[in-house]
């Protein structure tokens, strides 16, 4: 007999019976300023917040916040980075990337989590090896709770996606708070009305 | 094997330490509390959660068929292992068939339970821990101490000598920004140089196929996304019915873990990435015996938060490696007799049955009362020391009659206070309080009775 039939004969007899399927159905988002909420818990999570009109205003805020990058991919319409990126590429060359301009696709008030999906990275490892990262996102795409955020996006849609809230960190020395563990430094959310 | 209270001994012999390990991880349970302040529904989200995994866990094959389903059309290999050898063998051949020799690992307490490092090791494979702190606890030999914070036993200045002895860093430099700063560059370039990355997962979902990793630090997706294999173990009841249901376990999971609302990155994976492969191994390693205990199935609920751990007034004072088993506390309690009842026969009495574990878990195991039915199992099977028998046989004669309790409840409270504090093992570190002057029988009839 194979592993997978044992198993699954193994769990067959030790299994309880008469216990159906469970969801959970919250009631109405409180309401209440989702971008307010959103920008709160961006600076809860150690991110920066930028609240702006338009892609000239991005443009600017990221020309003045990174200004010492050379190296900037952007994947933001409007938003030009000093070089391409092809799907062809070899992931290892983003090592040298110092900021990553992305789109995000929905981000929940509740804890700054922004939805990214494969089909707008281009390379997945992206926003993980880039020194610094900004996310651009549409005030509109601001939901309240994660239940909001599961049902605007379709997870099996894309090989890939995440849900990025804050730079990358690390407690693991002693619990001290240290911003930068392997991946950006720094976390710039720009939210555009 | 040791028992807890021999290890405890051990951890506790180093006061400075264990005082600033019990503050630390009461801070955390603070920062838990004030996280889950701040979300109205969070009962309602708890009985969510333990409803999803009751209906997991009374339909996991057909959950487990689903999944392998969905992956299989997902472009996924799904491997089957009955316990932690064949896990490992399936590993080690899947690094063989792509000519594998460097491996990066994100935190994965299912493989620390299968022991997959030193097999590998054996095999001569490279596995580099890329973690912080499971990195840090690698370099010194050791296993996590506690399953969300590997290296939460150490001081600065420990860590700062096996860096400096390891990657290079300044004699005597503790500062954990610097040394952090260092472990960023060292493993980078292991996540440049590595051929393939194995990770954990968080969540299974049936109904898609896929599984959800949660980091802090982004490592996980730095070693997956940079190698062309990747490989997740995922233990069977890690399974969730639907995509749904994420939500409902992201908003406790990392609230209850860290107090954070949500870690850095979820990663969601559903296909490889083009020209890549990627793997699943299901394992199962004495989960499906644990599934026929009626009184302890529920335990496979957990979803590994550490929660219990941070709030357990044992597991504070004594330390993770006490327990002897991968995963510490009250949940390891109750998960390590499973697989070996002699073993880990000590472990369920690590505990003062307060029930603080049960109120914190957000699946809402009964821990507790789990604990206790354990240690009714082991006694069954292995006995009480002689000591224990006669004490608890005459307690329980006191306790059965009202007139040799009050001549008892009257004795003792002269006799108890003259005992020599050695003979106590109670107050091995606390004075006695001073004993009333009354029962409280005597005051009941005094002050109330009577009027």
């Amino acid at each position: 007999m194979s592993s997978r039939e044992r198993i699954l004969d193994a769990i067959r007899s030790a299994k309880p019976s008469g216990i159906g399927a469970a969801s959970y159905h919250p009631g109405p988002s409180q309401a209440g300023e989702l971008v307010t909420q959103f920008q709160s818990s961006v600076l809860q999570n150690g991110g920066k917040f930028f609240r702006i009109s338009g892609v000239d205003e991005a443009r600017a805020v990221i020309s003045r916040e990174y200004a010492s990058a050379h190296q900037v991919v952007s994947m933001v319409e409007g938003i030009d980075g000093s070089r391409e990126l092809h799907p062809e590429d070899d992931p290892h060359t983003l090592a040298d990337v110092d900021l990553a301009i992305v789109h995000g696709e929905v981000g929940v008030a509740e804890n700054a989590a922004i939805w990214i999906s494969e089909s707008r990275l281009i390379k997945r490892v992206l926003p993980f090896i880039a020194q610094n990262l900004a996310i651009v996102i549409h005030e509109r795409d601001i939901v309240a709770t994660l239940h909001d955020a599961y049902a605007r996006i379709s997870i099996a849609e894309h090989g890939y996606g995440v849900f990025i809230s804050a730079p990358s960190k690390t407690a693991d020395i002693e619990q001290s708070l240290v911003i930068g563990a392997h991946g950006p430094r720094s976390l710039s959310v720009i939210v555009m009305s | 094997m040791k028992s807890h209270a021999a290890g405890a001994t051990e951890f506790l012999a180093d006061r400075p330490r264990s005082k600033w390990h019990d503050d630390t991880l009461w801070f955390v349970r603070e920062k838990r509390d004030a996280a889950m302040r701040t979300v109205p529904d969070w009962e309602d989200l708890r009985n969510a959660a333990s409803a999803i995994k009751d209906d997991v866990l009374a339909n996991l094959d057909k959950y487990l068929l689903q999944f392998e389903k969905a992956a299989t059309a997902n472009g996924v290999k799904v491997l089957w292992a009955v316990d932690a050898e064949e896990h490992n063998r399936h590993v080690l051949n899947i690094l063989r068939a792509h000519k594998v020799r460097r491996l990066v690992k994100s935190k994965s307490i299912l493989t620390e339970e299968c022991h997959l490092n030193p097999f590998l090791e054996k095999n001569g494979i490279e596995v580099v821990d890329t973690d912080l702190g499971e990195r840090i606890v690698q370099f010194l030999g050791q296993p996590p101490s506690h399953i969300v914070m590997p290296a939460i036993h150490l001081k600065k200045k420990e860590i700062g000598d096996i860096f400096h002895e390891k990657i290079g860093t300044r004699a005597g430099e503790d500062d954990p920004q610097q040394l952090t700063e260092a472990a960023r560059g060292h493993l980078r370039q292991k996540f440049l140089e590595t051929d393939a990355a194995l990770t954990g997962v968080n969540f299974g979902i049936a109904e898609t196929g896929g599984f959800v990793v949660c980091t802090n630090e982004g490592n996980a997706d730095m070693g997956v996304h940079l190698a062309p294999v990747h490989i997740a173990s995922m233990g069977i009841e890690k399974i969730i019915p639907r995509a749904e249901h994420l939500a409902v376990f992201l908003r406790l999971l990392a609230r209850s873990a860290t107090g954070q609302s949500i870690t850095s990155y979820t990663s969601h994976f559903h296909r490889p990435a083009p020209g890549c492969n990627l793997y699943i191994i299901l394992v199962d390693n004495g989960r499906s015996r644990q599934l026929g205990r009626p009184d302890f199935r529920d335990s496979l609920k957990c979803i590994r938060c550490g929660a219990c751990m941070n709030t357990c007034p044992v597991y504070r004072r004594s330390g993770g490696y006490s327990y002897g088993f991968t995963v510490p506390g009250p949940i390891g309690s109750i998960l390590s007799p499973n697989l070996d009842l002699k073993a880990y026969s000590s472990l369920p009495f690590a505990s003062t049955l307060c029930g603080s574990c049960s109120d914190v878990c957000p699946v809402k195991i009964n821990i507790h009362e789990q604990l206790f039915k354990w240690r009714q199992v082991i006694s069954k099977a292995h006995g009480q020391s002689a000591l224990k028998r006669i004490m608890m046989k005459a307690a329980g004669r006191v306790f059965a009659s009202p007139g040799l309790f009050r001549l008892t409840a009257r004795v003792a409270r002269t006799l108890f206070p003259l005992f020599p504090t050695g003979l106590r093992s109670w107050g091995k570190s606390r004075q006695l309080p001073p004993m009333s002057k009354e029962t409280f029988r005597d005051w009941y009839i005094k002050n109330v009775k009577k009027k």
